[in-house]
């Protein structure tokens, strides 16, 4: 009896971490009241997204980071751990607000095992628990922001963007 | 010889000890080195790794940022400076579908339907064609992520990464949006001498290791032997020798340690066995074995029913009036010797001996038959010796059988062990009236022994302390 208790005990204990491979749990956060960078539909076509249409949110952490001034004098964003980014993607215009969205998700975590150059990405369908994406799928494509790029400000200065095309951080006061 | 006796020697301290050594040694070092090894060809080869993958990155950027404007040219020139520079042994751009890139037109085609004009012309083929199928790069492709691949089975040892190149968005606007992965960039470094130099370190470590552990195994084995096993060895040697009677074997306390002790007190039990031995010829078997029976010697006896034996040297002095003392005495201890050897033979115990007269004792079954036949063996022996020698010796034989106190006497710091009694005086008599060479044996004795032996009956004898004369035999064979 005692045996059949501890294999019980064993197997309930490996299910529970068999849940979440590389320990990582992630909830997506009731992000609707967050403030948008920014405040438009974007509908340019982009790799990985497609011809799709996207609204852009980012927690309080994320609007409270800063871009500081290097000793070179060159410009660099520093996003703060904990800064969440959500980005809704609906597959038409007339989606919006009115059926459920894919969602793309971007974590600061810098000490996860799991980020990749200080994130963590998600995605999560319709419904759908949240998945860890660890290949360089996003990453890949969001190096490029820390460059000259074609989107919003253009990041024409090719300062360090902390990945993110758009631009969340404000000057150092 | 059956297993176990083949296999004996396993149980001698002097293989254990050694054989626990050894494995002792074996283990304690063999472990702490194989994981010594483990881990510094794990650093050894992860750092080498660590090191590529970094390189691999480096490559990866500038290949990335020369990539821009579809300038081929450039790039594939890039790829081999790096090969030149030595950075990796092979580094190759792939399609997304596999194809070698710049191997010909079809991008530049593309690029220029993509924007509607035609900005980019053609260039000469700059790659060979071939395609890559691997599942490796087909995984790298689908999962778009980096892979490492460790090709360190086969002679050639070499570590591969699969860079995936993302079609970002500098690079969408000519290339168009219907895909994320642009091509793969494959990169393939040797690592042989890596493994080389792991393969060399675990041959000098089982090298290091075979000769620490015969070297140590032998110098303990050494010092074992020579400060434990072999003194122990030479204690057991004496102690055996003890066993045997042999008390001139000593050990040699040559160190002040705990065998050097153990060797003094050895020593110091064998002088005390050695008095002891020595003791015990002056005293009876009697009295040996009832030292032996009883841990408290007291005084005090029992009665039992006993044989004596008495023997006396007949012309002793017509012998020593002719003889030098020394003559004399050599003489006296010969024939003492002689009956001492036959009395013990026939299982009797020498009491003691007083002058040239011997007192002996036999007790238990059929006493006085062995009693007779010593006493017949002692006086064929002294005629066979003695009778024909210029001035003969004899002996004159009492024996007797009756109730008698055998017992310890004397004081509580001197005690002997001894028989008394009539029945004793009635031996020492007949042994004083007993001719030359003559066996005189009472009534008593005669009853146990008239059907195996010749005797003679003689007159009797009037003896102090009995009213009645005793009847008197003397023995002449047996039936």
């Amino acid at each position: 009896m005692k045996l059949i208790k501890i294999l019980f005990f064993g197997l309930s204990v490996s299910l529970l971490f068999s849940c979440s491979p590389s320990g990582d749990i992630f909830t997506i956060p009731e992000y609707k009241e967050w403030k948008k960078p920014v405040n438009r539909v974007l509908d340019t076509p982009v790799p990985g997204h497609g011809a799709t249409f996207r609204i852009i949110y980012a927690n309080d952490t994320a609007f409270e980071s800063e871009i500081i001034e290097e000793d070179s004098g060159r410009k660099r964003v520093v996003m703060n751990e904990g800064s969440v980014v959500v980005k809704e993607v609906y597959k038409r215009r007339a989606d919006i607000n009115r059926a459920d969205p894919d969602l793309t998700i971007m974590v600061k975590d810098s000490k996860s095992p799991n980020s990749l150059d200080g994130w963590k990405y998600y995605m999560a369908m319709p419904g759908g628990k949240p998945q860890l994406i660890t290949g360089r799928m996003c990453v890949g494509c969001h190096e490029a922001a820390n460059e000259q790029h074609p989107y919003f400000d253009q990041n024409k200065e090719a300062i360090f963007r902390d990945y993110l095309f758009v631009k969340i951080a404000s000057e150092k006061k | 010889m059956n297993w176990k006796d083949k296999f004996s020697f396993t149980g001698k301290i002097t293989f254990r000890v050694p054989f626990l050594v050894f494995l002792v040694l074996f283990a304690g070092i063999g472990s702490v080195m194989t994981y010594y090894l483990q881990s510094q060809n794990s650093t050894i080869i992860s750092s080498k790794e660590s090191e590529i993958k970094q390189e691999a990155e480096i490559i990866y950027t500038a290949i990335k940022n020369n990539m821009l404007a579809g300038e081929a040219p450039i790039a594939v020139e890039l790829f081999r400076d790096f090969e030149r520079a030595n950075f990796a042994s092979m580094i190759g751009l792939y399609r997304a579908d596999g194809e070698t890139a710049f191997s010909d037109n079809n991008t530049i085609a593309e690029v220029n339907a993509n924007i509607n004009e035609e900005k980019f012309l053609p260039k000469s083929v700059l790659s060979q064609k071939r395609k890559i199928e691997d599942s490796v790069f087909i995984r790298s492709v689908e999962t778009v992520s980096d892979v490492f691949v460790r090709n360190v089975s086969g002679d050639k040892k070499n570590i591969m990464i699969y860079k995936p190149l993302l079609n970002q968005p500098k690079c969408s606007g000519c290339h168009g949006l219907n895909h994320v992965v642009r091509g793969v960039i494959m990169i393939s470094t040797p690592v042989d001498d890596v493994y080389r130099m792991a393969r060399n370190n675990v041959i000098i470590s089982i090298l290091l290791y075979a000769i620490v552990v015969f070297v140590l195994t032998l110098a303990i084995i050494i010092f074992l032997r020579k400060a434990l096993i072999e003194r122990i060895l030479k204690i057991g040697v004496i102690v055996k020798n003890v066993g045997l009677g042999n008390f001139n074997k000593k050990f040699m306390v040559d160190r002040d340690d705990e065998i050097g002790d153990l060797g003094y007190e050895i020593n110091s039990m064998i002088d005390g066995l050695k008095e002891r031995f020595k003791l015990s010829k002056f005293v009876s078997k009697s009295t040996l074995d009832h030292v032996k029976q009883d841990d408290d010697i007291i005084l005090g006896g029992e009665k039992k029913n006993l044989t004596v034996l008495f023997s006396d040297i007949r012309n002793f002095t017509g012998y020593s009036e002719t003889r030098d003392p020394a003559e004399v005495l050599e003489m006296l201890n010969r024939v003492m010797t002689l009956q001492a050897e036959i009395i013990q033979k026939h299982g009797g115990d020498i009491d003691k001996f007083v002058g040239d007269e011997l007192m002996a004792v036999f007790e238990g079954e059929e006493m006085v038959r062995r009693a007779a036949d010593a006493a017949l063996e002692i006086k064929n022996e002294m005629k066979k010796i003695y009778e024909y020698e210029k001035v003969p010796v004899y002996v004159g034989i009492g024996i007797n059988t009756g109730e008698m106190i055998a017992g310890n006497m004397g004081s509580k710091d001197r005690i002997d062990r001894t028989v008394i009694g009539d029945a004793v005086n009635l031996g020492a008599r007949l042994c004083s009236i007993a001719g030359k060479n003559t066996i005189v044996v009472s009534g008593y004795s005669y009853d146990y022994i008239q059907d195996q032996f010749r005797l003679v009956q003689q007159k009797p004898v009037k003896v102090k302390g009995k009213e009645k004369a005793v009847n008197v035999y003397t023995l002449q064979g047996a039936l």
